[in-house]
């Protein structure tokens, strides 16, 4: 028999390794309580929110070493959850910095406190190893972006949005929760990782209509967030209705936390399961046919928008399209055939890039903006590369990057995955991953149209109205952090695709539980397999 | 503290890169001082390339790091090579193209573009030197591009002059042939190489080269020198490198004499465990270099444009190097490959000093370079006078200047070639051979009669100035006087006549010095470059058994190759050293080979007819075609997404949240129903 490691110290050893998610949690707290009692200026509260971010930051790295038991405990501290906290840590660095001017002074307290707080969410999403912690994690992203809609500069608009945004977000909550109650309801455990051991040591197998009802719910309650056919259908009306930082916030964190829960939760989890199962084959399906129709209906509806908040929605839909692409694939990818974690190493190296270019681009709009004036229509920016050189300079390279033109970080994001999608099967089946792959490259070019279009405007087309916009230092170096990283990424790729990949193979161990050493033994074994060994 | 030295060989080009980037961005508030940064990083760079060459490297590859990498079969990592081949072309070209930026300071001194000009000097030394530091075809291919980028926007320079912008094109156009070729070459080379690995020391090596079968070998060989023969100017490929002079003197000095058309000879040489596989395509070599050559000398015998003597001269001098590298059949081969690459050594000294002293004098001249215009030059420009006399006795290979020993060592190649090649070959082989050496005599005679030519028509002679109202003058005034207010330093061009200033004459003095004395310091006399080019990949295997000793005299090549230079200058200073009305007889009396030289065998109306005419007929089809048909089948697939997105999904996406959430339940629903049933 195993040992079981002692409830109690697995409970300490997670409070130990989630303590960078407690401290922002206690800050956000300590935030929004004194902001109805202290009237500070914005830019202190600003301040608060980068420097507890920042030590934050610094605390993951010290307890880098740590770690709890795989099958016991709610949160892990494997190199998947390190990598991802870590990153999800540096955007709210460059969210904060463009959100420094982007609220009334009077409420900058509950304002910052809730982009703490989602930062905390959205950073348990990624360590979480259970399936409640996992929902946790998710609510704690989802219900203060529902503050924040209300703490930022208030129209009609704005409401009709904000609205929206959470009558669908609560439904999708909903869809989410009765599909992770399937999956409990598979082996009658909570615990992911348990869960996936479990799959594939059952003799029978999952049974298959419990697992599909929980894959498909989990799926649509994902999907929302990622905004993915035919879940999206929010986000065009509340990008372009609610104010820009908000949109940039909406087109990032979400989206990352949606792939990051479908790898935690799907394909992580079922990857052990034979693939002859068609409860695979099914899934795969499901995803195939989301990602083809997300990104062709993201792009071909992008094409017509004149507003940009707008077309920055229809394009994170094909965005969402491309990464479900690298999510079909970690469905079909399993251990013991050469790469374990193509799709998902893919999946993860383009989040890091969407990030940037998206952040990118949008931190443009923001910079720009002032409270009179919003940047918001292909013509504000027509011109811009006169007035403002270096600023429309970093935004045509995210808009390069976002086209997928080499050698930028969008680019090899597109051909990870792609090739992923090449390679992930050799049999008579990969030809339903090679049509994936036409789909996304056709798709591909057509959406290369509305990004330069932009260009073009910036640089050939004269000012409509003149932008003589001061831009704020905070936003600059944002805006140019990012510019400037999807330029060193496409040239020097291998940093982050060797960190994705190590965080993708992390994900997917199951190791058999060894008796002498407690369950969480170092021992990184993979699971044998029946099927030939590639 | 060597191995680092070598490890970080890659700084030797990011120098240049960076003097470019600091001109580029700065070039507006450095105003007169834009050169600093670019003469700086070159200079930098010579200084790591001469103390790795002092360090003589033993041949090593580095992985700066794996690009890019998908699966097996596409591997792009950037790789460099360091032995004494790349290190000692590093040096020659970090050298050269120092004292030439020093020069063009000088000469391009009130010159509106001078920023834009020293950008693309750095980028061009940027792009020479990550050619020559390349370990892998790709990589080669890559700089080979940017050294064609950055050549056509320089000669292209003064592109409001329509001969300069013609001049550009064509230099491009010509020059994307071989590129074809050198890609269907990779391309080969990827197909056949082991692992799909195109790093130099995977296809040069002894296994490598194993693996490959005769006709792999002659088709890559071929296909190469296909790409050598565009860069290096090669017959029928050399017409771009005269019309390449309209460029600024600086530029045809470094790009178009000293190195980037020497990139050719580079890679053939770099390639040679390859070629020498292959007889056939050593023969084609061998006999495309002796006829460019020989047409080059002929062409440059009647020109009068200064400049255009250098560029036909540098042609023929090019087409001496491939004699030399086709010349390398059975033992020979080792012997061969040293002398067509020392011909490139030596050569890009003089002749960079050749072209800059013709620079000098079209500077004083106000920019007249047609030699009918002046002459008697000796006494008003007297270190021009001094110092092209020296580049001039290099080039016709008067002992003991550098160009005699290269030439010698060619010449010796070729001698021995006549004697093995029948073994290798097969019958008759020698004789095509034999015959190739004498021509190359013939051709060195002809080099130091039309050197000789250009000399004495220039400084000797009564004393001749062109005229103020000179037609060719204005250009080069006007452009000085666009640049007045800035000017320090460059007035010659108002007052014809004068010696150029000192930052113009420092480098031909020190170019000259290198003229006399490379060839004694490198040469065989010490075995300095064989040397150094003993570290090249495969040249141990070059020769098929172990023959390796010193250098033998071959006394035969030594006496008649002075024997034609002397002959030459001496014609030519019986010709052209005082008026005389033989070379007017002359040419009456052969007038239609004079013509045909004159009008350099017409080989650009030849093209013009046979290329160019139905080229352009074809681009007019394909020009209709593309707007009347393509376009419109464009527009209606363009029109897809407006019919699609507007009418046919615009209607979903109606604002209520209602709708909204019952799609998303319809979705799911409708997703569990077909896999659930199916």
């Amino acid at each position: 028999m195993p040992v079981v490691p002692a409830a109690i110290d697995v409970a300490k050893q997670t409070l130990l390794i989630l303590t960078p998610e407690l401290l922002l949690l206690a800050i956000a707290t300590a935030m929004m309580t004194a902001g109805a009692f202290v009237k500070l200026p914005r830019r202190v509260w600003a301040s608060i929110a980068t420097g507890s971010v920042a030590l934050a930051f610094v605390l993951l790295i010290l307890l880098r070493g740590e770690s709890t038991p795989m099958y016991s405990a709610v949160a892990l501290n494997d190199t998947f959850s390190l990598v991802v906290r870590g990153f999800l840590l540096f955007t709210g660095l460059i969210l904060l910095g463009l959100a420094h001017n982007q609220v009334d002074e009077s409420r900058a307290a509950e304002f910052f406190g809730s982009l703490l707080v989602i930062q905390a969410g959205a950073m348990i999403v990624a360590s979480a190893n259970e399936l409640v912690f996992m929902f946790v994690g998710l609510e704690l992203v989802s219900i203060p972006t529902y503050l924040l809609f209300y703490l930022c500069r208030r129209t009609s608009t704005t409401t009709e949005s904000a609205t929206k945004y959470f009558f669908l977000s609560i439904f999708s909550s909903g869809l989410l929760l009765f599909g992770m109650a399937y999956l409990y309801g598979l082996m009658g455990i909570t615990n992911l990782k348990a869960l996936g051991f479990l799959l594939h040591h059952v003799s029978t197998g999952p049974s298959l209509y419990v697992g599909l009802i929980g894959v498909v719910f989990v799926l649509a309650g994902l999907g929302f967030r990622v905004a993915a056919v035919p879940f999206h259908f929010y986000a065009p009306d509340v990008y372009q209705g609610s104010a820009t930082i908000l949109t940039s916030l909406l087109a990032w964190v979400p989206k990352a936390v949606g792939f990051v829960a479908m790898i935690r939760l799907l394909t992580a989890t079922l990857s052990p399961v034979n693939s002859d199962n068609p409860l695979i084959a099914k899934a795969i399906l499901v995803c195939w046919v989301m990602a083809a129709i997300s990104m062709t209906l993201g792009n071909l509806v992008a094409l017509l928008q004149d507003n940009l908040k707008r077309m920055f929605a229809y394009s994170g839909i094909a965005h969402a399209g491309y990464l479900m692409i690298g999510i079909t694939v970690a469905f079909a990818n399993r251990p013991g055939t050469g790469r374990v974690a193509l799709g998902t190493e893919a999946v993860l190296f383009y989040l890091c890039a969407y990030a940037l270019m998206t952040l990118g681009a949008l931190g443009v709009l923001i910079a720009l903006s002032t409270p009179d004036r919003s940047i918001e229509t292909i013509d504000d920016v027509a011109g811009l590369g006169k007035s403002h050189p270096l600023l429309s300079a970093s935004m045509a390279i995210c808009l390069f990057s976002l086209a997928g033109i080499p050698p930028l970080a969008g680019f090899f994001g597109k051909l990870l995955l792609f090739s992923s999608a090449f390679s992930a099967m050799t049999d008579d089946e990969a030809w339903k991953f090679q049509i994936l792959v036409v789909i996304a490259v056709l798709n591909s070019a057509a959406g290369a149209y509305y990004y330069l279009r932009i260009i073009v405007a910036m640089y050939f087309h004269p000012a409509v109205t003149p932008l003589t916009t001061k831009v704020a230092w905070p936003a600059a170096i944002s805006v140019g952090t990012c510019a400037v990283l999807s330029l060193v990424f496409g040239f020097v790729p291998g940093p982050v695709s060797s960190a994705s990949r190590a965080s993708a193979e992390s994900a997917m161990l199951h190791p058999v539980p060894s008796a002498d050493q407690g369950a969480d033994s170092p021992k990184t074994v993979m699971l044998p397999l029946e099927s030939s060994e590639r | 503290m060597s191995s680092a030295l070598i490890n970080n060989a890659w700084l030797v080009c990011v120098f240049p890169l960076i003097g470019a980037l600091v001109t580029a961005l700065a070039g507006r508030q450095l105003k007169q001082h834009a050169h600093w940064p670019v003469v700086v990083g070159i200079g930098v760079g010579f200084l790591y390339a001469f103390t790795l060459l002092l360090r003589t490297p033993e041949g090593k590859d580095l992985v700066a790091f794996s690009w890019l990498s998908v699966g097996d079969s596409l591997k792009v990592p950037i790789e460099l090579r360091v032995d004494g081949l790349s290190t000692m072309m590093l040096s020659m070209v970090t050298f050269v193209a120092t004292l030439v930026a020093i020069f063009a300071s000088g000469y391009m001194a009130g010159d509106p573009g001078y920023t834009r000009f020293f950008t693309l000097f750095g980028l061009f030394v940027f792009s020479m030197t990550g050619l020559v530091l390349s370990g892998n075809f790709l990589l080669t291919y890559a700089f080979w591009e940017g050294v064609g980028v950055c050549s056509y926007l320089l000669i292209g320079f003064w592109h409001e002059k329509p001969a300069a912008a013609a001049a550009a094109k064509k230099a491009f156009l010509v020059n994307r042939i071989g590129d074809v070729g050198f890609a269907l070459a990779i391309f080969w080379m990827w197909k056949v190489s082991a692992g799909h690995s195109l790093s130099y020391l995977s296809i040069l090596s002894h296994e490598g080269l194993a693996a490959l079968s005769e006709f792999d070998r002659t088709g890559i060989s071929l296909l190469l020198f296909w790409a050598a023969a565009a860069k290096s100017a090669q017959f029928p490929l050399y017409v771009w490198l005269p019309d390449a002079m309209e460029g600024p003197t600086p530029v045809s000095a470094l790009i178009h004499a000293a190195t980037m058309v020497t990139a050719g000879v580079y890679l053939i040489a770099r390639s040679s465990a390859l070629i020498v596989g292959s007889p056939t395509a050593q023969l084609v070599i061998c006999v495309t270099g002796c006829v460019t050559a020989l047409l080059a000398a002929l062409i440059a015998l009647t020109q009068t444009d200064l400049k255009r003597v250098m560029a036909y001269s540098t042609v023929s001098q090019l087409g001496f190097m491939f004699m030399g590298l086709g010349a390398g059949v059975g033992t020979v081969a080792q012997l061969a490959v040293v002398a067509a690459l020392f011909h490139l050594f030596t050569h890009a000294f003089f002749k960079a000093l050749l072209f800059l002293a013709s620079g000098s004098v079209m500077h004083a001249m106000g920019g007249v370079i047609d030699m009918r215009r002046f002459g008697g030059l000796w006494r008003r420009l007297p270190i021009t006078c001094a110092t092209f006399a020296l580049g001039g006795l290099a080039l016709a290979g008067i002992p003991p200047m550098a160009g005699f020993w290269s030439k010698d060592e060619i010449l010796t190649a070729l001698n021995k070639a006549s004697s093995v090649a029948n073994q290798q070959g097969g019958p008759g082989w020698g004789v095509v051979y034999g015959i190739i050496y004498w021509v190359a005599i013939l051709t060195a005679f002809m080099t130091a009669f039309y050197t000789g030519r250009a000399f004495f028509m220039t400084f000797f002679g009564p004393e001749k100035l062109p005229s103020p109202n000179d037609p060719e003058a204005e250009p080069v005034d006007a452009s000085h006087d666009n640049g007045h207010g800035h000017d320090d330093h460059g007035h010659a061009g108002h007052e014809v006549g004068h010696e150029s200033p000192a930052i113009m004459t420092y480098p031909l003095i020190v170019l000259a010095f290198c003229a006399v004395f490379v060839g004694m310091i490198f040469g065989p006399w010490t075995g300095w470059f064989e040397g150094q080019i003993e570290t090249m990949i495969g040249f141990h295997t070059l020769n098929p058994s172990e023959h390796h000793g010193g250098h033998e005299w071959d006394w035969l090549s030594i006496g008649v190759g002075t024997l034609a230079g002397l002959l030459g200058l001496g014609l030519s200073y019986l010709f052209y050293g005082q008026p005389s009305p033989i070379p007017g007889r002359l040419a009456k009396a052969i007038a239609p080979l004079y013509r045909l030289s004159l009008d350099k065998f017409r080989v650009d109306e030849f093209y013009g007819l046979l290329i160019v005419k139905p080229t352009t007929l074809l681009s007019k089809i394909a020009a209709f075609f593309d707007t009347n048909i393509i376009d419109n089948l464009v527009r209606l697939v363009a029109l897809m997404p407006r019919l699609f997105g507007r009418d046919l999904l615009a209607p979903y996406q109606n604002g209520l949240i209602q709708y909204y959430a019952a799609v998303t339940a319809f979705g799911v629903a409708g997703f569990l129903t077909i896999l659930l049933l199916f």
